[in-house]
C-alpha cells in the first residue's frame, strides 16, 4: 500500500545515508516511482520518516513488512509513473467529489493535503515529508458543459 | 501509406463526469535541477499556440512569478489573460526531459495546458476512438 511504501522510502533513505555517508548522493532503493533517486540530506529523511510516521498513528495504519524491504515493489506500468495515483482517482471518484473545487494532493492512496489554496497543499505536503507532490484540481461542471483548453 | 512509431501509449484519464481526456503527469522542477519540484497533471492541448500552466507552481519552484515577461493568452471568445513566460524543466521517467520556455498564469487557472510547443520536442498521435495517445521522445 502507498502508505507504506512511504515509511519503506524514507526508511531506505535514511539506511542508506547512515550506513554509507560518501554514497549519499546514490540512489539506492526504489521502492515505487522514479521520485525515490533523488538524493537527501540526512536530516530530511529522518525528518520525512518521522512525519510519515505521524500520518500512519493517526491514520492507525499498519505500517512495514520485512518482505518490503527486502523486494521493494516498482511499478508495473511501462509509462511507470504516478500509475498507483491515477488507478486511485479512477475508483475513488464518489470520494474525490468530497474535494470538489479544491486542490489535491496525493501519495499512493493517500490524500496528503487539500484546500482552495495550490501553495498551502504544496507547504503542507512538504511539511509531511512529500518532497515531490502530485498534485491537481478536482473540477467539477455541473449540467452539460463541454471543456476546451481555455 | 504512412507509418509512424511510437515508443509509448498512454490511455485518457476520466474526470469526474466520467469523460475522458488526454493528460500527462509530468515533473515540473527548475532546468538542471531535481529540487524542488512538483508532479502534476497537464491537458494535451493541440489548440494551444503555448502550454501554460498555474502560476502558483512558479511560486512552489521557487520562481519569481511576476519577474518573468508578460505575455496574454487569448481564449476562443477573445477574452485575454496575462501570464508571465518562464523556462522550466518538464520531465518525465520514461518519456525524457524537456526544457521549455512557459506561460505561468497570474490568475488561477484548473487546467494546465501542453501546448504545440511541447508538441513540437516529442512525436504525438491520438486516437480517439480508443481513447488512447502515443508519444516517443523523438519528434
Amino acid at each position: 500500500m502507498a502508505a507504506r511504501s512511504r515509511v519503506v522510502y524514507w526508511a531506505a533513505q535514511v539506511l542508506s545515508q547512515t550506513s554509507s555517508p560518501e554514497g549519499a548522493s546514490t540512489a539506492v532503493f526504489t521502492p515505487r516511482d522514479w521520485a525515490s533517486t533523488t538524493p537527501f540530506p540526512s536530516w530530511k529523511a529522518l525528518e520525512g520518516l518521522a512525519q510519515s510516521l505521524e500520518i500512519f498513528a493517526e491514520e492507525r495504519i499498519p505500517i512495514v513488512e520485512s518482505s518490503d524491504i527486502a523486494s521493494p515493489k516498482t511499478s508495473p506500468s511501462p509509462m511507470g509513473h504516478r500509475t498507483r495515483e491515477l488507478e486511485w482517482k479512477r475508483s475513488h471518484q464518489e470520494e474525490l467529489l468530497r474535494y470538489a473545487d479544491q486542490w489535491v494532493a496525493l501519495e499512493g492512496e493517500m490524500i496528503i493535503a487539500h484546500g482552495r489554496e495550490p501553495l498551502e497543499v504544496i507547504a503542507e505536503s512538504r511539511s509531511k515529508g512529500i518532497m515531490v507532490p502530485y498534485i491537481f484540481f478536482v473540477e467539477t461542471t455541473h449540467g452539460e458543459i463541454f471543456k476546451i483548453g481555455l | 501509406m504512412i507509418a509512424v512509431t511510437y515508443e509509448h501509449q498512454v490511455p485518457y484519464n476520466y474526470d469526474l463526469r466520467g469523460i475522458s481526456f488526454p493528460i500527462l503527469i509530468l515533473r515540473l522542477s527548475l532546468p538542471g535541477q531535481v529540487e524542488p519540484a512538483l508532479d502534476i497533471e497537464a491537458y494535451l492541448d493541440s489548440g494551444a499556440e503555448k502550454s501554460l500552466i498555474e502560476g502558483s507552481f512558479a511560486t512552489a519552484l521557487g520562481i519569481e512569478l511576476l519577474s518573468g515577461r508578460e505575455t496574454k493568452f487569448v481564449s476562443t471568445n477573445r477574452s485575454e489573460f496575462i501570464a508571465r513566460l518562464h523556462r522550466i524543466c518538464l520531465s518525465h521517467p520514461t518519456i525524457g526531459s524537456f526544457d521549455l520556455e512557459v506561460g505561468f498564469s497570474t490568475a488561477s487557472i484548473a487546467r494546465n495546458l501542453l501546448g504545440r510547443d511541447f508538441f513540437n520536442l516529442v512525436q504525438i498521435g491520438f486516437r480517439e476512438r480508443q481513447l488512447t495517445f502515443y508519444i516517443s521522445s523523438t519528434p
